[in-house]
């Protein structure tokens, strides 16, 4: 079994506990956590991330309210089964902030000199990817 | 037990005096050694206790800072020696010890330069970090079974001091002088056959602490790797020179009470196994953490070139916060414990309240185990 290693920059404008529930967020989509897999306790990886423990507790609570983790207290993180929510209903308001955030992504890396072929190379890519967590959920 | 293993009865103060001298040229030797290593045991990316570039290392800058600190230790290491020759030919008994104190000084202060002529090739701080997203293990029933023998032996001396406690002599040597006559005496009492039995359970309990406190609370500072599985490796033989120790210390402190059941109680014991036990001890300890390097470097030295590195550089804890390069405080760091940036093991962060604490447990076992041996033992 390989390692789960979650990265994260401390210098980055993104606060720790939005990475760290990203990080681990694209390790549940992926599949790569399964429901029923314990999570390290909230001091294990504040020690190991070098980050207070309210940013780990945050980033835990943020999944746990998506409905991914279970924080019974005494039992430690760990993984729920969850499905994913049915697309295409009436609450527009997940699309468009993500279409927002897309937008400054973008704008971000093509201020940064990526090329537009490469910027859509890239996010071809990521099609694919999700495509393919989406088939193995169903 | 601390019987005076440099008598040699009746051969008289001056042959004592001389052998000690031998002794602390000796130990003083030893430790100038292994200060003389110490800088290449470091991860690679820590250099007197500063966070540089892993291939510093190999630049003029850092070897002629290497080459100071080294002139240094060994000029200081000879005047230590011979303040320790020239106190004992003085027929002092102090002065000798001096030049361990001379020598510690030496080191610190050529340490320090060396620190200092380092500070301006420090590597720049990074954000990066990783980390496994896995639980730790508290290493399970055979762990926790092997922490649990040293007691039971204990367990066992206690029961059979009780089970034959009118063999014991009403009072019975417990110390012995440069001549060899016992010279500290301990009573048939509780306190006098049981008290060293509780001062090596309560060394052991601090031991069994700091075990559990390495496995479940250190950082991992490589998460993948080499470097990671090298680490993983270190971690464990930390671990088992801790376990080594614990038994070291029960069987010790098992055997002083049981000496008082020999036919002939009031001779000194001999005390060879204990010399020889002490010494394959040391030297196996130090021949392990040298063999691992601090961190597991040398290991993940010893697996290739680039093994050893990473992308992250460091060991995740920002120079600023090392005082004179060996006390960590940083009220921002959640570890208590940390790896040590001169030296191989751990060491606390005196930001957290938690060390604090550890510290006072610390000084309040040296006092209970005085307190405890001081009620055990009487002198006449």
């Amino acid at each position: 079994m390989t390692a789960k290693l979650i990265e994260i920059d401390l210098s980055s404008e993104v606060p720790a506990y939005a990475q760290i529930a990203g990080e681990i967020r694209a390790l549940l989509v992926t599949s790569e956590l399964r429901a029923g897999d314990p999570l390290p306790t909230v001091r294990q990886l504040a020690v190991d991330l070098t980050v207070h423990h309210n940013t780990v507790a945050q980033a835990y609570r943020i999944l746990a309210d998506e409905g991914w983790l279970d924080l019974r207290r005494g039992r430690g993180a760990r993984v729920l089964p969850r499905s994913r929510p049915a697309g295409g209903g009436g609450d527009k308001k997940p699309h468009a902030t993500f279409r927002q955030q897309l937008r400054r992504l973008l704008a971000k890396a093509a201020a940064e000199g990526m090329s537009p072929e490469a910027l859509a190379h890239q996010l071809k890519l990521h099609a694919r990817d999700v495509r393919g967590w989406l088939k193995g959920e169903a | 037990m601390s019987a005076h293993v440099f008598a040699s009865g009746s051969s008289g103060i001056a042959a004592v005096l001389d052998l000690m001298a031998w002794f602390l040229a000796a130990v003083i030797l030893l430790v100038a050694v292994l200060f003389h290593r110490l800088p290449e045991i470091t991860r690679p990316d820590i250099f007197f206790a500063v966070t540089v570039n892993p291939d510093f290392r190999a630049s003029g800058d850092a070897r002629h800072v290497l080459g100071q600190f080294r002139i240094a230790l060994w000029i200081q290491t000879a005047i230590a020696v011979a303040i320790v020759f020239a106190g004992t030919a003085a027929g002092s008994t102090w002065v000798p010890l001096a030049g361990i104190f001379w020598q510690a000084a030496g080191v610190l202060a050529a340490f320090l330069r060396a620190r200092s002529g380092t500070l301006p090739h420090a590597a720049a701080p990074t954000g990066q970090r990783e980390a496994e997203l896995a639980p730790r293990s508290a290493g399970g029933v055979s762990f926790g079974l092997l922490q649990a023998g040293p007691f039971a032996i204990l367990a066992a001396c206690a029961a059979y001091l009780k089970a034959n406690w009118k063999r014991i002599p009403e009072r019975f040597p417990v110390h012995w002088g440069a001549d060899g006559r016992p010279n500290g005496w301990a009573t048939r009492s509780p306190s006098g056959v049981y008290g060293p039995l509780v001062t090596g359970a309560i060394i052991i309990a601090l031991l069994v602490v700091l075990s559990y406190a390495i496995l479940i609370l250190t950082r991992h500072v490589r998460a993948s790797g080499a470097a990671a599985g090298a680490e993983s490796r270190f971690r464990q033989a930390q671990l088992g020179v801790l376990v080594v120790v614990e038994y070291f210390v029960a069987t010790m402190l098992a055997g002083v009470p049981l000496l008082a059941l020999r036919q002939q109680a009031s001779q000194m014991p001999s005390v060879a196994p204990v010399i020889v036990g002490a010494l394959v001890l040391v030297v196996g300890i130090f021949a392990v953490l040298i063999y691992t390097g601090q961190g597991g470097a040398r290991l993940a030295r010893a697996e290739g070139p680039g093994a050893a590195q990473s992308a992250v550089v460091g060991d995740r804890t920002p120079d600023r916060c090392w005082k004179a390069g060996m006390f960590y405080v940083n009220p921002d760091d959640p570890a208590i414990l940390v790896e040590k940036r001169f030296g191989i093991g751990y060491t606390l962060n005196f930001g957290h309240p938690a060390a604090w604490i550890l510290t006072g447990a610390l000084l309040l076992v040296a006092v209970l185990s005085a307190v405890i041996a001081g009620l055990s033992t009487h002198a006449h």
